[in-house]
């Protein structure tokens, strides 16, 4: 028997020439689990699919159980000893919990599935490591955390003792994280061996035995949990070089004497807790969370798609009622939604359709739309965003991802909102086309308005906000005025 | 630097041939229609009088222009990526209906029970699609169950004959000058339908719900309401239909408008509109349908018998279909 159930032996993976990851190290014992972290984009899940067998290595050795496991090894061979547990969900809705587990598989007894067998053995394999998961619902009756549980139960049962898990707390709440935390050290007292990456860096010190951290695809801190402590491992996912922002706009003068938007004590279906905050015309005011701390949620407050049920909207000292997205925009907040292809534009129609949408009925001159001023109006915001398109006729689907965002910003401006509520604006989206989405935000908010801006890179936040507001559980627990205050490590401890 | 102009120098840039080609994909029912309008003529001069005489072509525009009005009102539900499967029992009912009203209380309550028909069914229609959440193929599939039904009931099956000829001229069965009035009705409602489609904000609406009916929320568009009125219009469309049907055959009766509604989806489909939503061309529909026409007629013609027709009518339909689905995706 060996000690270790997984070695790696300085593992190079590189992509056209581009390496993603440099001899990475690391073993991990038996009966461990060691916690994988790093900025997006630091090389974690690369890692966790070489190990997989999705990607094979450029060089370097890869150790199971002691054996060497060879290049040409499959992802199929590989399962039968390690399963990678995903943050996309791959179970059936409308499957029971046991039918879901035993896909594929099923016992059978006389040729027909024996589903009593399935639940039974569920039921033990639940109650060995307590979960309380009925075996005979519907997975769509479950909770998100509850699903996720589902899924490692169905990559387990089969006896694979080594369990890779991705960001498997992206989409759960603080509540459902803390549950899953104590379900893995379960796991663990079992004997399995788990590596998992998370951006709950509390939770991986408070469980973890073991943590790895990764930038630029080379290991930069390996230790057992003693012997370092949070602060060290948010300098060493950093760098020495961590960017410390110093930034004149901060000094900006903001006109507080009355704010644009006021919000008091809102709270909604979705989000139980009261949540109150003031933003300033000029602002562009950050909202630092993790995924799942409530950030998109209270965005969906003001949009309309959770509308409030206790509490008041302000905007320009009127109180609004906003119970839909088109009620928010006519009050003057508009939403660049977190997923521009799904929700921020229609791919099928032009660029020209699309940027006019908002206020395709504003456009009309009688009863027909004023075509001859929407191409001016398009017209004049392709040159102030700079979109490079070949014409405004144009395939939104045809253009390149930052300029599919800034027609998206386009919609915002031309319908002349007052807040524009970003989320993760910048994602997929080109360091150019970054600066100029920048500018459009910056030019916005000096004519007066004001940005509620929410990212999932921390050093976005410092760049471009004038003030951020911390929220963890769904509530405001810090305010940052000072632009002294804007350090990504600073940050990124406050929303642990 | 934005570059709107700056790749746009020479007659034939890249953009310019993928206008072009577009232009091309987006005409190809009329290009279709020449090109099949030609074969006809050439093939069958000899038959009878010829495919190409007058008499021809006004009798098969005039059997299309039905199909192509309803074609109108279910380009709206595809555009907006709904159905409406009913359209064909309201064009029944509202025959009826219209029919029974004309003879106890004249021409123009007559008019208005028709159309109120066709706008409660509708209001039906979208109360249980847009504000249930039902989908609307199931939807409209009960509607359609339960309102041939109601067209059965409603007189016992027996047929109710109109004999008010102000009634025939205006509505089905006249001509005015050489043209026939159902000919004048169908420009008129292919006309309506495609300004509304293309120059109104609502037809910029329904089109954006049905290319993606998440971002039309986001872009604070009222999607429900949309769909409620979308639907209210196809209704809306069907009851006229019934009217001008049973102008035409001089009565109403349970079986007219039977099945039309599957011929309306056909015209729409081969006019280019997207069975996904999104993309509709209403004068395509009415393109569509009388290209379905024509075709009835050359087979007629060619001496096949009425099943060999719907073997042939299918077989063009898949790959007239199969020819543009493309564009869709």
């Amino acid at each position: 028997m060996a000690e270790y159930a997984i070695e790696l032996g300085d593992i190079v993976m590189e992509f056209d020439g581009v390496r993603a990851l440099d001899k990475v190290n690391f073993n991990l014992k038996k009966g461990e689990i060691r916690g994988l972290v790093g900025k997006n984009g630091a090389g974690k899940s690369t890692l966790m699919k070489v190990i997989q067998g999705v990607y094979t290595q450029t060089s370097g050795k890869l150790f199971f159980d002691g054996n060497e496991i060879p290049h040409t090894m499959s992802i199929r061979q590989r399962e039968k000893m390690v399963s990678m547990i995903f943050q996309e969900y791959s179970l059936a809705e409308e499957l029971t919990v046991a039918q879901n587990i035993f896909l594929n598989f099923e016992p059978t007894k006389n040729g027909l599935i024996d589903d009593a067998a399935c639940v039974k053995k569920v039921k033990e394999f639940f109650n060995d490591l307590g979960i309380t998961i009925d075996p005979s619902t519907k997975v769509r009756n479950l909770s998100t955390g509850d699903m996720q549980l589902v899924e490692i139960a169905k990559a387990i049962i089969r006896n694979t003792s080594v369990i890779l898990m991705d960001e498997p707390t992206a989409a759960l709440d603080a509540e459902a994280t803390k549950k899953f935390f104590e379900f893995i050290s379960k796991l663990r007292d079992k004997g399995y061996s788990i590596v998992i990456s998370s951006h709950h860096l509390k939770d991986i010190m408070a469980t973890c035995d073991s943590v790895t951290v990764i930038r630029d695809g080379k290991v930069t801190l390996n230790k057992n949990i003693g012997e370092t402590s949070l602060e060290q491992v948010i300098a060493s996912m950093l760098g020495e070089t961590a960017y410390r922002h110093q930034k004149e706009k901060t000094t900006k003068r903001v006109d507080r004497s009355a704010p644009i938007l006021s919000v008091r004590d809102i709270c909604s279906k979705n989000r139980n807790v009261a949540v109150s905050f003031d933003i300033f015309p000029g602002e562009i005011v950050g909202f630092a969370g993790l995924k799942g701390s409530g950030r998109t949620e209270i965005f969906n407050n003001l949009f309309g798609i959770d509308p409030v049920a206790k509490g008041e909207i302000v905007m320009n000292g009127k109180i609004v009622h906003i119970n839909s997205p088109e009620k928010a925009i006519q009050s003057g907040i508009f939403l660049i939604p977190e997923n521009r292809h799904t929700q921020g534009l229609s791919l099928m129609h032009t660029l020209y359709d699309n940027m006019l949408l908002p206020i395709v009925s504003k456009l009309a001159k009688g009863i027909l739309v004023d075509d001859q001023r929407g191409k001016t109006l398009v017209m004049d915001m392709i040159r102030s965003l700079s979109i490079k398109t070949p014409s405004m006729d144009t395939k939104i689907s045809l253009l390149s991802g930052g300029n599919q965002q800034k027609v998206v910003v386009g919609k915002a401006l031309s319908s002349h909102s007052r807040v524009m509520l970003m989320d993760d604006p910048m994602y997929g989206v080109d360091i150019q086309a970054k600066l100029e989405i920048a500018d459009a935000v910056e030019n916005f908010t000096k004519e007066g308005n004001a940005v509620l801006f929410v990212s999932s890179e921390i050093e976005e936040l410092t760049e471009y906000c004038n003030r951020i507001l911390i929220i963890k559980d769904n509530r405001i627990t810090e305010e940052y005025e000072d632009a002294s205050q804007f350090t990504e490590d600073g940050l990124m401890t406050a929303i642990q | 630097m934005s570059t709107v102009t700056q790749e746009n120098k020479g007659l034939l840039s890249k953009e310019n041939r993928r206008l072009l080609i577009e232009l091309i994909k987006n005409s190809m029912v009329f290009i279709a229609l020449v090109v099949l309008f030609m074969v006809f003529s050439i093939t069958l001069g000899h038959v009878g009088n010829g495919f190409a005489n007058p008499d021809n072509l006004w009798n098969i525009i005039r059997q299309t222009s039905l199909i192509a009005i309803l074609a109108v009102g279910m380009s709206f539900a595809l555009a907006a990526g709904q159905i409406d499967l009913s359209m064909g029992a309201v064009v029944a009912v509202s025959g009826l209906a219209s029919a029974l009203a004309l003879r106890s209380f004249g021409i123009v309550p007559a008019i208005f029970t028709g159309l109120g028909v066709g706008l409660a069914v509708g209001a039906l229609n979208g109360l249980l699609i847009a504000y249930i959440g039902m989908p609307p193929f199931l939807a409209t599939l009960g509607t359609m169950i339960a309102f041939q039904g109601v067209a059965r009931t409603m007189t016992s099956l027996k047929s109710i004959p109109i004999t008010d000829q102000t009634f025939i001229n205006i509505f089905g069965g006249g001509n005015l000058g050489n043209i026939p009035v159902l000919v004048i009705w169908m420009i008129i409602f292919l006309a309506i339908g495609h300004i509304l489609l293309r120059k109104l904000p609502f037809g910029r609406k329904i089109l954006a719900i049905g290319g993606n009916r998440r971002s039309a929320l986001y872009s604070g568009i009222n999607v429900k309401r949309t769909i409620f009125t979308v639907m209210i219009f196809s209704g809306l469309m069907a009851s006229i239909v019934g009217i001008l049907w049973a102008g035409r055959y001089g009565g109403g009766r349970y079986t007219i408008g039977d099945g039309s509604e599957l011929a309306a989806i056909a015209a729409s489909v081969l006019g280019g509109t997207s069975i996904f939503g999104g993309i509709a061309s209403v004068l395509g529909a009415g393109a569509g349908a009388i290209m379905i026409g024509m075709i009835d007629s050359a087979l007629v013609m060619y001496g096949l018998d009425v099943y060999q027709q719907m073997i042939v009518r299918g077989i063009v339909i898949i790959i007239a279909v199969a020819t543009t689905t493309k564009r869709g995706s």
